[in-house]
């Protein structure tokens, strides 16, 4: 009886404890501490520095000046420990901070949030569970006790429950709910639908009982007898059951309460700030803070004892008290709980081959990298996602390449080029003698091939699009079997930008499935490597799926080095695939892999640490050029049933109130927290990392909230004595933020916002969404109110960003689908851009782009965020290893990349 | 009704029941938010034109009764379609990532039934005890760490430790080796991964074993026996465990239908190129195709694995059978 004394009081301290997180935890869950982030629980300390003995205290923590990601004790100043004081259990008073379970990304303390988690992640779990069990039992028994057709029925339907994929009808439940419906609210419902599709496991096991229950003697004998079914299985069968269900809640309840960590990563987890176990725990499958924070296991440590907690209930239960007190204990305990172009260069004379601009490297060895996911295709013509583009890049060559170094364009298969004096044709001499990879020769054919195919609307490319100036194609014709010229209807600025990464193909061996219209459908991974060819350094050896695709030297590559021998330096390049960042990082890490491309602040720290043991080269680059923001939805929403949002298009709609939401955001802190100060804040949408086109003259004001206030106040919205802030038809300002549920970093940056605006007064929600979910309503449904996105990345030229300002473009994204401008500052940038395009004088260029990005700076349909830096690795002997700010960041020069010659051969 | 009409109905119902999950699954694609070609929206070098022609090309554009009414057709005639992400046929690639899938978790299903049953009669033996409370407490732990960070973990553990490799299922260019060499570099790859998918679901099936053993250790049958001084082993395996056999086989049961979902998450983190990455990819990518065709794989493992636990069920319970 005492054991059952002892789990049952722990129990319900627990619960009690949990349910009470507004008085013992000794912060807010969502009070942020911007100048401790991931900070280690603080010590708790009886003896001062003099040797005396004190009443328990605490030290406050200040960065560590020699390791920026640690800190130290100030000893100047000791803060005691205060019972019962401010509200709450335990305090103290600030700067010094009681965190016995240190603090997260954004200083939240971790303590705290593990109580107020508690919550929600306990109700979770039991709800689920609830409705499995009572589902499943109900089926399970009916099905094993009356047999025959209704076994039958109930069995089949279990069958098709357990081999459907229910990630679907969560998705849609998600998507049919509002956005503004309280995130915990939405979060249990999905648990609740959860729960009860997860009926079937429980009914089959229950259902295996009661079909052997129902033939036991008694049973029969009491069926004899004249007893009812309902006697029958209320005396007789049920009991029988009851161990199964026991057993089955033990094993379930943490189940489910782990369903919320796979649920936040599929965007459909209770959105910040709130906390819960679940998204705590996510946190924790970022390789760099596994490594690096071992307090952020608490969540884990929590969820071990209440499942243990709730294991012993259920053991106890089995073996003494009646389920019916079980079940209430649980009942109760789940009704207690109520988430550039550059200028155009002279026609250049050079020879035939073009001399690499680095060192002379050796020969040999073998390049892995691991990159994210599979490649798709190896066709140029469909390559839409990143690793078959990265691939294909080191298979194929192109007319006129831009250098990732320096950003402008030079010669590559075509040896030189003329521009007539009214821009409207460019004629290309191309370099002679070339073979492609299988020793075919290339010449005119080939180019003029290459791009009737890819304008060809048949066949769909999707490049075909930025060879289409102002609605009309450049006609390709072959003056020569080494000459080509391009015809444009209209100057375009920069055209010669157009020709990097359009793969030349051969038109010996594509040219019979452009005929007959499957074009599309060549050169798949699976293809055998003879049927592929083309002028890149590399050519496909072989492909074994899911596992790695080879790349061996092409013997036929035209370029050499200074020495005149010809490249790549490499025998092969191999490509594994990792699965997901961290993987990669791992691979990386171990040695599986020599190349790590483009990765994140925390896994650069993480990297860091060990640079002079394992020698690694790592390089931060600088800022990217792409750039994130917060975007409004001022989408016309005539004929969307949308009402809501409608509304409070006033508040997007007006500038003043975007202004003084750039004021209160902080953007140090973003770049601080979120990228660990590898990135630069923005204020307009050019990044410092586009050295050519970037305006130095935009403003660029420091955070203000004052003056935020300052600019609501005169457009006319008020404070009440809450400090919530509503607009001049006294409706409380709140709104939600969309993100990708995949990007922690847009859900980080928006979680930061969230607390910024909370200081004007603003509520504001952040909800994570799986990336089609997200992208249909930004994109198509307009069913959002704002919304984190991050745009460039592309070309460094304004061209790349034609989609983005003109009007009626694709990617305008605050206003989608307009056909002619809807303000005076639209229809101006649309006048400069259109210029910008054809006008061939490079100064002119800049200043119509400068005065693009000084209107967008100033009009604000964006709310520029930050540029991530761009941050890569590589094995320390990897020579000739020149990482650029422009995709391909670490590959662009794979044909000029070597292995020094000491660690050369020493391969695994 | 004899054994062979009984498996025959069943395998008539096994296909029935595929189908339905075919028309389902397809049902719930269609309300779910988003298609394939939605991250081209977002991305600003590829137009609007492109991606309807995508679309056009691919057949997404016509509704989604005759969608459905195509594939099916395709699929009696042995097509099982396109994988819009891959561009091949979806058939063979299933097959080849089920059978990388199957390495893993074959043999650990026979490893972790080997455990759980003798570690869970003992505990049930030994109920109470400091070493039943140890096994509790680690079952409990294991329960409580999530499938995703239990992969972590055994990736930390190859990269501290530099016995095993991080990843993958064979080194790069080993793949092509004929020898003997290959079968040694899959194994040491396999060991972790193992190791995970035997941690993640050794818990579960251990309580069910334990449970089942302490209910028919307080039987009548069981407490007869030792009475008559029938004990250790000897009472385990011919009176406790023929007791507890029922719900144990509707587990192992189980066992065998998730054989393919039970590693879906160490896979993908742990980079074996089994079911795993490519379901959760078709998944979040709505590779209409693979996950229809992943889904009535799943269906046939489903329907086999309950055939199996049924008819066992019916062997050896003779409770059922009278």
């Amino acid at each position: 009886m005492t054991r059952m004394r002892v789990i049952l009081g722990s129990l319900i301290a627990l619960h009690v404890v949990v349910g009470l997180a507004g008085f013992v935890a000794p912060y807010d869950p969502t009070s942020q501490d911007r100048s401790s982030p991931y900070a280690p629980p603080t010590a708790l300390h009886v003896m001062d520095t003099s040797g005396e003995l004190q009443a328990p205290f605490v030290y406050a923590q200040v960065p560590d000046p020699n390791d920026p990601a640690a800190y130290i004790d100030d000893t100047a100043h000791r803060y005691p420990v205060q019972l019962l004081a401010n509200g709450r259990l335990l305090s103290v008073d600030a700067p010094g901070r009681l965190s016995l379970l240190g603090t997260d990304g954004f200083g939240r303390d971790v303590f705290s949030r593990v109580l107020h988690g508690g919550r929600v992640s306990i109700a979770a779990g039991l709800l689920a569970t609830l409705c499995a069990l009572v589902v499943g039992m109900t089926l399970g028994t009916l099905a094993g006790f009356f047999g025959g057709f209704l076994d039958r029925i109930v069995m089949r339907t279990a069958d098709v429950f357990m081999a459907l994929p229910w990630i679907y009808l969560l998705f849609a439940v998600r998507a049919a709910l509002p956005l503004h419906i309280d995130t915990r609210a939405t979060f249990l419902m999905l648990v609740a639908v959860l729960g009860v599709v997860g009926w079937a496991r429980p009914a089959r096991m229950i259902r295996g009982i009661v079909l052997s229950a129902r033939e036991r003697t008694y049973v029969r004998a009491a069926e004899g007898f004249g007893a009812s079914s309902s006697y029958l299985l209320w005396r007789h069968i049920l009991p029988h059951t009851y161990s199964i269900v026991l057993t089955q809640a033990s094993v379930l309840i943490p189940q489910y309460l782990l369903a919320e960590v796979a649920l936040s990563f599929l965007g459909l987890g209770i959105g910040e700030p709130n906390a819960s176990w679940g998204s705590m725990l996510g946190t924790l499958q970022q390789y760099h803070v596994l490594m690096s924070y071992w307090w952020m296991l608490a969540p884990a440590v929590a969820l071990t004892t209440v499942a243990l907690a709730y294991h012993a209930l259920t053991a106890l239960v089995h073996e003494r008290a009646r389920v019916l007190t079980a079940s209430v204990l649980l009942l109760l305990a789940l009704g207690a709980h109520s988430a550039a172009a550059a200028p155009v260069p002279a026609a250049r004379a050079a020879g035939e081959d073009v001399l690499a601009t680095s060192d002379a490297g050796h020969y040999g060895g073998r390049l892995v990298v691991a990159l994210r996911a599979e490649p798709r295709t190896l066709n140029p013509i469909a390559a839409v996602d990143a690793p078959s583009k990265d691939v294909i890049g080191r298979m194929s060559g192109d007319l006129i390449h831009i250098n990732r170094l320096t950003q402008g364009t030079e010669t590559a298969l075509a040896k030189s080029w003329k521009r007539s004096a009214d821009g409207l044709s460019y004629t290309l001499s191309l370099r002679r003698g070339l073979r492609f990879s299988d020793g075919h020769a290339f010449d005119a054919d080939d180019v003029v091939f290459t791009f009737k195919v890819l304008m060809d609307p048949a066949v769909g490319a999707p490049h075909r699009d930025l060879l289409v100036v102002s609605g009309k194609s450049i006609a390709v014709t072959k003056v020569d079997a080494h000459t080509v010229r391009l015809t444009l209807a209209e100057p375009y600025a920069a055209a010669e930008r157009l020709f990097d990464s359009i793969a030349i193909l051969p038109r010996h061996l594509l040219e019979r499935a452009y005929a007959q219209g499957t074009l599309a459908d060549e050169w798949t991974t699976t293809t055998a490597p003879a049927a592929i060819a083309g002028l890149g350094p590399y050519r496909l050896k072989h492909y074994v799926a899911g596992q790695e695709l080879v790349l061996e030297r092409n013997p036929y590559y035209w370029k050499v080095d200074s020495s005149k021998r010809r490249l790549p330096y490499l025998d092969e390049i191999v490509f594994v695939f990792a699965g997901n960042e961290d993987a990669q990082v791992i691979r990386f890490q171990s040695g599986d892999s020599d190349l790590l491309g483009r990765t994140t602040a925390d896994n650069f720290s993480l990297l860091s640490r060990d640079q002079a043991a394992k020698r690694y080269q790592l390089k931060d680059l600088g800022p990217a050029l792409e750039y994130n923001f917060l975007v409004f939805n001022q989408n016309d929403l005539t004929g969307k049933n949308l009402p809501q949002i409608a509304a409070k298009q006033r508040w997007f709609g007006d500038v003043t109130f975007r202004r003084a939401v750039s004021l209160a955001i902080d953007r140090q802190g973003i770049t601080r927290l979120v990228f660990k100060g590898r990135a630069v804040p923005l204020w307009g949408n050019v990044s410092p990392g586009n050295r050519l086109w970037v305006n130095n003259s935009i403003p660029r004001p420091a955070r203000s909230v004052a003056q935020a206030r300052e600019l609501l106040k005169a457009s006319g919205y008020a404070w009440r004595p809450d400090g919530s802030l509503v607009d001049k038809q006294g409706q409380r300002v709140e709104f939600t933020i969309v993100t990708s549920a995949t990007s922690a970093q847009r859900t980080a940056m928006a979680t930061l916002i969230q607390a910024d605006l909370k200081e004007l007064g603003m509520d504001v929600r952040v909800v994570p969404l799986e990336f089609r979910a997200l992208v249909e309503r930004v994109v198509e449904t307009f069913d959002y109110e704002a919304s984190i996105q991050g745009l460039g990345g592309g070309d460094a030229d304004p061209n790349a960003e034609m989609q983005v300002w003109l009007s009626r473009g694709a990617n305008h994204m605050w206003r989608l689908g307009q056909k002619t401008p809807a303000t005076p500052w639209e229809a101006e940038i649309d006048r400069l851009m259109q210029q910008q395009l054809s006008t061939l004088d490079a100064g002119k260029r800049k200043a119509m782009y400068d005065r693009v990005q000084a209107i967008v700076a100033e009009q604000l349909p964006f709310i520029f965020l930050a540029a991530p830096h761009i941050l890569v690795a590589a094995r320390g002997d990897l020579a000739n290893f020149q990482p650029a700010v422009l995709d391909h960041y670490t590959l662009w020069n794979a044909d000029q990349l070597y292995f020094t010659p000491q660690l050369a051969g020493q391969r695994r | 009704m004899s054994a062979l009409r009984f498996v025959l109905r069943r395998l008539a119902y096994g296909g029935l029941i595929t189908l339905g999950v075919s028309a389902l699954t397809f049902a719930m694609l269609e309300l779910a938010p988003g298609e394939f070609f939605d991250d081209l929206k977002l991305d600003a070098t590829v137009g609007t034109h492109t991606v309807e022609t995508l679309r056009q090309e691919h057949g997404l554009t016509a509704s989604a009764p005759v969608r459905y009414a195509e594939w099916l057709s395709a699929v009696v005639r042995g097509d099982f379609g396109l994988s819009l992400a891959h561009d091949t046929p979806v058939a063979p690639l299933l097959w080849e990532r089920m059978r990388n899938t199957l390495v893993l978790t074959v043999p650990a299903l026979f490893i972790t039934w080997f455990i759980a049953l003798p570690l869970g009669l003992w505990t049930a033996r030994v109920r109470g005890r400091i070493v039943d409370r140890l096994c509790s407490g680690a079952t409990s732990a294991l329960l409580a760490l999530p499938d995703l960070l239990i992969g972590l973990l055994m990736l930390l553990v190859a990269l501290k430790s530099g016995l095993f490799p991080a990843g993958g299922m064979f080194s790069p260019g080993a793949a092509d080796d004929e020898s003997a060499g290959r079968i040694g570099d899959l194994a040491m790859h396999a060991v972790l991964p193992l190791c995970a998918v035997v941690l993640s679901t050794l818990p579960a099936i251990l309580r069910h074993v334990r449970a089942s053993a302490i209910d028919a250790r307080q039987s009548p049958a069981v407490r007869a026996a030792r009475g008559h001084g029938i004990r250790g082993w000897r009472l385990n395996l011919r009176y406790v465990l023929t007791i507890a056999a029922n719900p144990l086989i509707s587990l192992a049961g189980l066992s065998i239908a998730s054989l393919l979902s039970a590693s879906l998450l160490i896979e993908v983190v742990m980079s074996w190129p089994g079911l795993g990455p490519l379901l959760v990819d078709a998944l979040l990518s709505r590779d209409v195709h693979v996950v229809l065709g992943a889904t009535m794989l799943a269906t046939v493992f489903l329907v086999a694995g309950n055939l199996v636990a049924d008819l066992a069920l019916y062997a050896a319970d003779p409770r059922i059978r009278a």
